[in-house]
């Protein structure tokens, strides 16, 4: 004889006592084993225990099921959505999105016509890549036509040299 | 209002559901005679369940979800199991999405479960009241061991151990709720075992049971 017994044959014996209780290697161990039949006795009565304490923790007043079947009862008329119709929602969804994607655009409006900020930020980015800033704006006209009418007058003094020569 | 679709026979009064259900039937009852299904069923499912999330909550809202699938997917039943059994094993999986969900969720890492049913609440109560209460707390702890040994398992596993230990499935049942060979299911409870027996030892189990 096994000098007690192994994991599995103790398993056996606590899952499933009527297949076990057929195999003799077993049942001879346990009715010789007294150290076997305390460890298997006392399992089975802690494994009994978990049994009960689970079951009790899981135990609601009658309240609380009568709110879940009402809960899931209502829950029902909402719940099954057919499988088809979420399928032609679906057909629908894409068929709208492909319209209009496929749409051709409206005639192009000046942008700063038809809208006031577009008109702004128009003008913000102009003055943006102006050199100049606009405040200056004049005194830079002003320095710009004196310096062409300076290049001028040099242009001519020069090319009255050159002719007196 | 009640929606009659194509069922031809209705329940007897007082009839258990899982056994008049037949399968052809199945696609099409009534919201009365599906509330007797519910009626039948959702103690079981819920334990199931609040076994399976250890949340009160949580337990409850997959309850309803657990019908909710069921309804939906009566046509899918084909009856080579009751259909007591297919809804656990609805429940079951809904459990180990909802366990899935819940690991990878980020707010619960930050705060962790508010729910958490205290089964040691409950425990409190039940070691019999004849005993010393050195014996009553010494079942307790162990009870604790097998409850934190269980947590500790994967999901299938805890799952094979609560319907085996718990709802008193038989093996060939728990095959059918888990879709598992027999041999299988044993060698999850196998596993199961080991690892509570573990636990125990570690919590001076043994030391207990040689001293007395």
């Amino acid at each position: 004889m096994q000098e007690h017994l192994n994991n599995e044959q103790l398993t056996e014996y606590l899952t499933d006592p009527l297949a076990s209780g057929g195999d003799t290697t077993i049942r001879e161990h346990l009715a010789a084993c007294a150290a076997c039949r305390d460890e298997a006795g006392r399992l089975h009565s802690l494994l009994a225990l978990y049994g009960e304490v689970t079951r009790a923790a899981g135990a609601r007043p009658q309240a609380f099921w009568q709110w879940q079947r009402t809960t899931i009862l209502t829950g029902l008329e909402s719940r099954p959505v057919p499988r088809r119709l979420v399928w032609a929602a679906g057909v629908a969804m894409a068929a709208l999105a492909a319209t209009l994607l496929m749409e051709t655009p409206p005639p192009a409006v000046p942008p700063a016509a038809a809208d006031p900020d577009h008109a702004l930020l128009v003008d913000v980015e102009r003055s943006v890549r102006r050199q100049v800033p606009r405040a200056l704006e004049p005194a830079a006209l002003l320095t710009a036509e004196l310096s062409e009418a300076a290049d001028t007058t040099i242009k001519k003094q020069q090319t009255g040299k050159g002719e007196r020569r | 209002m009640e929606t009659t679709l194509t069922r031809p026979k209705p329940l007897a009064a007082g009839a258990d559901p899982s056994i008049a259900l037949s399968p052809n039937a199945a696609a099409g009852i009534t919201r009365g005679e599906f509330d007797e299904i519910v009626l039948a069923h959702q103690r079981r499912i819920y334990r199931v369940l609040l076994g399976l999330v250890r949340d009160t909550d949580a337990a409850g809202t997959l309850t309803q979800e657990c019908f909710f699938r069921a309804y939906r997917n009566l046509k899918s039943f084909r009856g080579q199991s009751s259909i007591g059994t297919w809804l656990v094993r609805i429940a079951v999986n809904l459990a180990i999405d909802h366990a899935r969900s819940r690991r990878n969720s980020f707010w619960r890492r930050m705060f962790g479960g508010s729910n958490r049913e205290d089964v040691a609440a409950t425990a409190e109560a039940l070691p019999d009241p004849a005993a010393s209460p050195e014996q009553q707390l010494g079942a307790r702890e162990e009870l604790q061991a097998v409850w934190s040994a269980v947590d500790q398992l994967p999901p299938r596993q805890r799952a094979v151990f609560l319907l085996r230990f718990a709802e008193e499935m038989t093996l060939e049942e728990i095959a059918q709720a888990m879709t598992l060979e027999v041999g299988t299911v044993k060698a999850h409870l196998s596993r199961a075992l080991t690892a509570v027996r573990k636990r125990l030892k570690e919590t001076g189990y043994h030391a207990r049971t040689s001293e007395q």
